[in-house]
């Protein structure tokens, strides 16, 4: 049971990973928490819920959700944090603003989906487990990791090999000087908040069809967990937020399997404070370290 | 805050337009519930089907000619604070006879306290005892544990004779803790050994790790003591997880809504539940009328939640027409009236509703199991 524990949570894990991406992301570039991450990751697996149910085949309505999801994002910049940031010491009113755009979304698709549970019409996607090494996994388990591993490396060669990534690490580090140097950060700031939005939006859909669950408060276990995940990995730090992903998709597999599942949270959130005490600034950490620039 | 209130007027008061008729009496009542926060999945429907049967007593002329019941619907919001000020603030419009709610939890106790304060009777939707030892002016709407259980778990440990049972339950909800508390000690009595225990919150949806636990280990039973479309998908995992297929996996009465069936498709087949309410209305014809006009009104099936509404709302329009009758339409006359309230037809359970001496509130079980993809009930 230890093995196939350790690959349930690997799959939940990578998952955890899409999702807290695009939180450390826009945490690093603007040291802003964006508390509506999770309801954007929610508005993920509905519009493909939506979209799917009215005949849109499943892989376009991946592509759309994740391109709605995006806008939502750039929307959420647009109205909450936008105009914040230019009064500078934007941090708290933006945490506040974030909370009342989480609340609208949640509200909203509260009332569109009537309080309802949703979940995916039986065959949208093959239903059908492998055994492997003595270990089951499903087809969907494997195409989650094969495509959060793919996406996760094209996210990190994005920001580390390509003009648009330097531009972001530039104005992660220090907007003044960027934009002295001709960086457009209102480009910067709108583009990762549309991979961050796309990325959480994916991540929403994949959890809906990997737990046959959608709901309009599915978003804040995931909230919590990538707090956990951006302290742990280390604040900003794309990798950092990788590894504690899949750091806590095991560990809470293994506090399911091996302890009172009642006290997972309190185990989980204990190995916060415990990573916290040995490295103060999380596993990966540099203090300054935003989306691999340097704040100054 | 969020408030969403509908005010609604009956259709049947041409008459009373008419000079020279008795004047017309509106009885004024709140149905006071969850429609949002981590309740609203009881909330929201037990306000759907209360408004459902608020309007069909009005329309049929239920309180007698040209009267009617004027009630509107407020949002506890999950939320104390927001309940303890909508009962306050309805406590003080000396019109206002009586609440439908609030919906469960520490709300719903909450609401009962300032309610008892306030001499104002409620009627909330939550089965937890403490709400009656609050006072005279607070009641529940639904059977306490110690009422509805007994009949899984006398199904477990003598019909289906098991020896060994995981328990999967919510952890974040008291009345479904409630439930499950009683189910262990039941059948723990009965000589039924309890081999895991485990809790998932309200919101869980990655029950992977669970599912592995318990299809790894070895038990006759499941019980999953959890909403219906958690449990469906709970059970679902489970299967996934390779659950040994001759395992009884068994519910409370949160599986007799038709989302059970639609979200678990065939994983649930097989499955043992307990309901007040046989979704589609079983055999009984005024059960029948009210899941074919719900459907029609709301575009899906009712469930166990829709049908308490429906069923409590007949209770509070007995109570407050027979107060009215004996010429006491005050919150004391209702109150009274509540409590005194016998075999009031409902779509629920044995289709009888009653409180006994105590304010407990009766209208029996069926133990069912879903057949050929439906519920049917279970054989003995």
């Amino acid at each position: 049971m230890l093995a196939q524990q350790i690959l349930n949570g690997l799959v939940s894990g990578s998952v955890y990973a899409l999702f807290s991406l695009g939180f450390t992301l826009i945490f690093g570039v603007q040291k802003l928490l964006n508390f509506a991450h999770g309801a954007t990751f929610m508005a993920g697996a509905f519009i493909a819920y939506y979209c799917t149910i009215n005949g849109l085949p499943f892989f376009m309505a991946i592509g759309f959700s994740m391109l709605a999801t995006g806008l939502i994002a750039i929307l959420i910049d647009l109205i909450a944090f936008r105009t914040l940031r230019k009064r500078g010491n934007a941090e708290f009113p933006a945490l506040v603003s974030s909370i009342g755009v989480d609340l609208i979304l949640v509200s909203i698709a509260q009332q569109v989906s009537n309080t309802q549970v949703l979940n995916f019409p039986f065959g949208t996607f093959p239903i059908q487990f492998y055994n492997i090494l003595g270990l089951r996994i499903s087809l969907l388990q494997i195409v989650i990791l094969v495509v959060v591993a793919v996406l996760v490396a094209a996210l990190i060669f994005y920001l580390k090999k390509t003009t648009f990534g330097r531009q972001v690490r530039a104005v992660a580090t220090n907007e003044r000087a960027a934009a002295l140097l001709g960086v457009n950060a209102q480009s910067v700031y709108l583009q990762t908040f549309f991979i961050a939005g796309a990325l959480a939006g994916l991540a929403g859909v994949l959890i809906g069809l990997l737990f046959n669950s959608i709901q309009f408060l599915m978003g804040e276990p995931y909230m919590l967990r990538a707090f956990v995940v951006v302290v742990i990995g280390g604040l900003g730090s794309v990798q950092g937020a990788i590894v504690a992903s899949l750091l806590l998709g095991v560990a809470q597999s293994l506090t399911v399997a091996y302890l009172p599942s009642g006290l997972t949270d309190a185990i989980i959130f204990g190995l916060l404070f415990l990573v916290l005490l040995v490295r103060p600034n999380g596993l990966f950490g540099d203090i300054n370290a935003v989306a691999g620039g340097t704040r100054q | 805050m969020k408030i969403r209130t509908q005010i609604l007027a009956a259709t049947s008061g041409a008459a009373v337009m008419l000079g020279g008729v008795a004047q017309a009496e509106d009885y004024k009542a709140v149905i006071l519930q969850s429609l949002t926060g981590g309740a609203a999945f009881i909330g929201k429907n037990v306000a759907d089907g209360a408004t459902l049967a608020a309007e069909q007593l009005n329309e049929e002329g239920f309180f007698g000619e040209g009267n009617k019941l004027v009630f509107s619907v407020e949002d506890d919001a999950t939320d104390r604070t927001q309940t303890l000020s909508l009962i306050t603030r309805l406590a003080a419009d000396p019109d206002v006879l009586m609440i439908m709610g609030p919906t469960s939890g520490s709300v719903a106790l909450a609401g009962a306290n300032v309610a008892n304060e306030r001499e104002f009777p409620v009627m909330t939707t939550t089965n937890s005892m403490e709400v009656l030892e609050n006072g005279p002016w607070s009641f529940i709407m639904t059977q306490p544990a110690s009422v509805t259980m007994p009949f899984i778990a006398d199904y477990t440990s003598e019909t289906l004779g098991v020896e060994t049972c995981a328990v999967i339950g919510v952890k974040d909800n008291e009345a479904y803790v409630a439930l499950q508390r009683m189910y262990e000690d039941l059948i723990t009595e009965a000589g039924v050994d309890i081999v895991s225990n485990d809790g998932v919150a309200l919101a869980d949806s990655d029950f992977s790790a669970l599912a592995t636990k318990v299809a790894s280990a070895n038990q006759d039973c499941v019980f999953v003591g959890t909403p219906a479309a958690q449990g469906a998908n709970i059970i679902l995992q489970l299967k996934q997880a390779g659950l040994d297929p001759s395992t009884a996996i068994l519910g409370h009465n949160a599986f007799a809504s038709p989302t059970f069936i639609e979200k678990g498709g065939a994983a649930v087949e097989g499955v043992y539940l307990i309901g007040a309410w046989v979704p589609g209305g079983g055999d009984d014809a005024f059960s029948q009328e009210f899941a074919t006009s719900f459907e029609e009104k709301m575009g899906f099936p009712a469930d166990e939640w829709n049908a308490m509404g429906y069923s409590g709302m007949q209770v509070v329009a007995h109570a407050i027409r027979d107060a009215a009758e004996a010429d006491n339409a005050t919150r004391e006359g209702v109150r009274d009236a509540l409590g005194a309230q016998e075999d009031v037809p409902v779509v629920v359970g044995t289709h009888s509703y009653s409180f006994d001496e105590e304010r407990v509130p009766y209208f029996g079980m069926k133990v069912l199991q879903v057949t050929d993809g439906e519920f049917a009930v279970a054989p003995e």
